[in-house]
C-alpha cells in the first residue's frame, strides 16, 4: 500500500488487544490532530465518518466516496410522502420478484425491518411473498411477538439469523434485505441518547446555562430554536469525560461537525437537525458497509455489497429526509416518537397501539458486535474493496503516517490554546 | 447492618436504616416509572417479563427512602442520570426487550417530572393510562397465581426440567399440575397475560381457560386473592 493510496473507508476500532495496542502507540507519536482523532476513534466507535456531499470535512487520509453512495440533490420542492415511498420501494422489489429473484428479509422485531416486511405484505401478492424468506432470532419474536404470531409464523420459510450471516443467504440464492441505514434517515443514536439523559447533562453545566437549556429542553425538533443555542449541552455530550481535556475534545469534535453541518447543502436548523445532518451525510456509508464487510466470511466484500439490498439506501428516503425536519416525522420530543412516520406507516397496516405508542429503541447488533469485535483485524477497505489489515506492514505505515500528521485545521491555533 | 447476615438481605430486601426496600418498573418510552411494589421484587421482575410484548423496561430495587413515589403517583417520575445504571454501547437506551433487574441507592436519582412529554393528551395519554392499568392487573395476577399454584399443586414437571439433565427424563412423562392443560395452568395463565391487547381480553380469556382447565380449586383461589372477576 502506498502513502499516497486513496481508500474507501477505515474504521479505527478499539476491538481487541492488537488494534488497541496498535491505535495507542500511534496515539503517543502523535501530535494535538492526531491525538484528537484517536480520540474520537475511542468516544465514537464505529468511526467511520465518511463525508458524502460538499460539507466541509477532514480525515488524516485521501478518502474516496463508493460509487453510488454520494448525497442526492437537495430539492427543497420534494414532496413524496413516507408512505408512498415506502410502497414504491416494495414495488421495486415486487418487479425484481416477478422477474425470478428471491429476497430474504433480517427482521428484528424493530420499527425499520417492520416497516419493511408489512411494506411487503401490503404491495405484493402471496406469491410473490413465497419468494421472501425471513432471517430472524428469538430475540426478533421477543421484541415483537404480536407481529411474528399474526404475520410471520407458518407464512414464511424462516432462517435462524444466529447461524445465518448474509454470505450464508447469499450462497442459498437469496439477496439479503437489511433496514439500514434507517437511523441515518431519521436522526441518530448519538441523538436520542442525549435527549434522554438531557436533565443529568445539563447538571454539569453553569446554573445560567443550565437556566436556559431547562427552557428549550422541548424544543428539540422545532424550527423556533436553533441548534447553537443547545452548544454547551452537545459539547458535554460529545466529551469524552468531564475533564478539562475531555471538554476540549468535546469543543473541538463539535466545531468539526458544526462546519460540516453548516456548508452541507441541505438546511439544519433545529437540534435534531444538527444530529440528523451530521450523521446522514458521515456514517451512512458505514451502515451500509457494516453488513458486507463485516459480517461475512464467505464471499468477496464486492459480492456482498452488491448483493445486499439497504432498504432506506434510495434516493426518494434521502430526499424525503433533507425535506422533513422539525415537522414532527423524524421525532417530536421523546424515545416514544423516534422514527414517527415509519410508526404511522407500521400502525396503519397492523393497528397496534401499543406498538405504536410504546415500542423503545433497543441497542442493535450487541451480540453480533461482540463476537466481531474479539477477532478483528480489518481496519478499513481500499479502493479495490480489499480490507485493510492491522497484520500488514504497508498498512500500518499508511495510517501511522497520516494519522501522525493530521492537523486540526477547522479552529484557528490561537482558539485552540483557549480552549485548552 | 446484621454481622450474621450475607449482603444480599442489604442490596434486596431491608435497608441498612431497616426499612424495607422498593421495587420499581421503569419505561424508556416514556422516561417514567410504571409500577412501584413495596412486597415482592420477583413478582415486579415476573410482571415487566409478561409486560414486554407491550412495552420494554427496566426492573429497579429502590432506596426504601426515596422520595414520595408511590404505585398511584409513580408515572410522574422519572430517573435523573440513566448512564449510572444501563449498561452497554449507548447507556441511555435499553439493551433487549425483556427486562434485567438494577439497583439505585441514591435517592434523589428519583425525581417529580410530571405527565411525561408526548403524552400529555389525546390517544397517548388513553394509552398510558391502559398501560397502567394493565400492568396493576398483570401483577396482581402474577402474585395470585404463583401464591395459589404453590398451595395447591405439586409441579413436577418445571422442577425436574431445572434439575435433571434432559437423558434423565425423557423416557417418562411428567404433569405440571392436575389441570388439562398441555403445559401446565399457571404457563397458560402467563401466556394469557403477555399475548393479551386489554385487560377486558385478558379476563375473558382467564375465565375460559378456568372452564377448559377443569382448575376448579385453582380459580378460587385466584379469584379470593386478586377479587371478583
Amino acid at each position: 500500500m502506498n502513502l499516497n493510496d486513496s481508500i474507501y473507508f477505515m474504521d479505527a476500532g478499539f476491538h481487541n488487544k492488537k488494534t488497541i495496542e496498535f491505535w495507542n502507540s500511534i496515539r503517543e507519536q502523535s501530535g494535538e490532530g492526531g491525538k484528537f482523532f484517536i480520540d474520537v476513534s475511542k468516544r465514537m466507535s464505529p468511526n467511520i465518518s465518511v463525508s458524502r456531499c460538499s460539507g466541509e470535512w477532514s480525515l488524516p487520509w485521501p478518502q474516496d466516496i463508493i460509487p453510488g453512495f454520494e448525497a442526492p440533490e437537495y430539492d427543497p420542492t420534494f414532496n413524496k410522502s413516507y408512505s408512498d415511498i415506502t410502497d414504491l420501494r416494495a414495488l421495486e422489489i415486487k418487479h425484481l420478484i416477478q422477474q425470478g429473484n428471491k429476497f430474504a428479509l433480517f427482521y428484528s422485531g424493530g420499527i425499520d425491518s417492520t416497516l419493511v416486511l408489512y411494506a411487503l405484505l401490503k404491495n405484493l401478492s402471496a406469491e410473490e411473498l413465497k419468494s421472501i424468506a425471513i432471517c430472524s432470532s428469538i430475540d426478533s419474536i421477543l421484541e415483537n411477538p404480536n407481529t411474528w404470531h399474526r404475520y410471520i409464523q407458518d407464512k414464511f420459510q424462516v432462517f435462524d439469523s444466529t447461524n445465518y450471516w448474509f454470505d450464508d443467504i447469499i450462497q442459498l440464492g437469496y439477496f439479503p434485505i437489511t433496514s439500514e441505514p434507517a437511523d441515518q434517515i431519521m436522526g441518530n443514536l448519538m441523538a436520542i441518547t442525549m435527549y434522554h439523559n438531557y436533565d443529568a447533562f445539563i447538571s454539569h453545566l453553569s446554573p445560567d446555562v443550565q437556566t436556559n437549556l431547562k427552557k428549550i429542553k422541548h424544543k428539540i425538533s422545532s424550527d423556533e430554536v436553533h441548534y447553537s443555542a443547545y452548544q454547551d449541552l452537545i459539547v458535554r455530550h460529545l466529551a469524552y469525560d468531564k475533564t478539562p481535556q475531555g471538554l476540549k475534545f468535546g469543543r473541538i469534535l463539535y466545531e468539526k461537525y458544526n462546519n460540516c453541518v453548516k456548508t452541507s447543502p441541505w438546511p439544519a436548523h433545529s437540534l435534531h437537525d444538527f444530529f440528523w445532518s451530521s450523521y446522514f451525510n458521515l456514517k451512512y456509508t458505514n451502515c451500509i458497509l457494516r453488513g458486507p464487510l463485516f459480517y461475512n466470511s464467505k464471499i468477496s466484500k464486492k459480492e456482498c455489497l452488491d448483493k445486499i439490498v439497504p432498504w432506506f439506501h434510495t434516493e426518494d428516503y434521502q430526499k424525503w429526509a433533507m425535506v422533513n425536519n422539525n415537522n414532527g416525522q423524524k421525532i417530536r420530543n421523546t424515545l416514544a416518537t423516534y422514527k414517527y412516520a415509519s410508526r404511522e406507516y407500521i400502525h396503519n397496516f397492523d393497528k397496534n397501539d401499543w406498538y405504536f405508542h410504546f415500542k423503545t429503541k433497543l441497542e442493535s447488533l450487541t451480540n453480533v458486535r461482540a463476537k466481531f469485535r474479539g477477532t478483528n483485524v480489518n481496519f478499513g477497505m481500499d479502493k479495490n474493496y480489499q480490507m485493510l489489515s492491522i497484520e500488514d506492514n504497508s498498512v500500518k505505515e499508511y495510517f501511522k503516517h497520516h494519522v501522525t500528521n493530521y492537523k486540526i485545521g477547522w479552529i484557528d491555533e490561537k482558539d485552540l490554546e483557549t480552549l485548552g | 447492618m446484621d454481622e450474621t447476615k450475607p449482603l444480599l438481605y442489604n442490596v434486596m430486601y431491608v435497608g441498612k436504616d431497616g426499612n424495607r426496600k422498593r421495587y420499581g418498573i421503569y419505561c424508556h418510552a416514556f422516561d417514567r416509572w410504571l409500577l412501584i411494589d413495596q412486597h415482592d421484587l420477583w413478582a415486579t421482575l415476573e410482571t415487566a417479563k409478561l409486560l414486554s410484548s407491550k412495552i420494554a423496561s427496566t426492573v429497579f430495587v429502590l432506596p426504601n427512602e426515596s422520595t414520595d413515589i408511590n404505585n398511584d403517583n409513580c408515572l410522574d417520575y422519572s430517573i435523573f442520570d440513566k448512564s449510572k445504571y444501563i449498561k452497554g454501547n449507548h447507556p441511555e437506551l435499553i439493551k433487549g426487550q425483556t427486562p434485567i433487574t438494577r439497583i439505585i441507592s441514591d435517592p434523589s436519582q428519583i425525581f417529580f417530572q410530571g405527565v411525561p412529554e408526548d403524552f400529555k393528551e389525546g390517544d397517548a395519554l388513553n394509552k398510558l393510562i391502559e398501560l397502567k392499568e394493565y400492568a396493576n392487573f398483570v401483577f396482581h395476577s402474577v402474585c395470585a397465581a404463583n401464591f395459589v399454584s404453590s398451595t395447591n399443586m405439586h409441579d413436577n414437571a418445571s422442577f425436574a426440567q431445572t434439575v435433571f439433565p434432559e437423558e434423565w427424563t425423557n423416557l417418562v412423562d411428567s404433569q405440571y399440575d392436575r389441570s388439562q392443560m398441555k403445559d401446565g395452568i399457571i404457563a397458560e395463565l402467563k401466556r394469557i397475560l403477555y399475548l393479551s391487547m386489554s385487560v377486558d381480553e385478558a379476563k375473558n380469556k382467564i375465565s375460559e381457560l378456568w372452564i377448559t382447565s377443569q382448575a376448579t380449586a385453582f380459580s378460587d383461589g385466584y379469584y379470593k386473592l386478586i377479587g371478583p372477576a
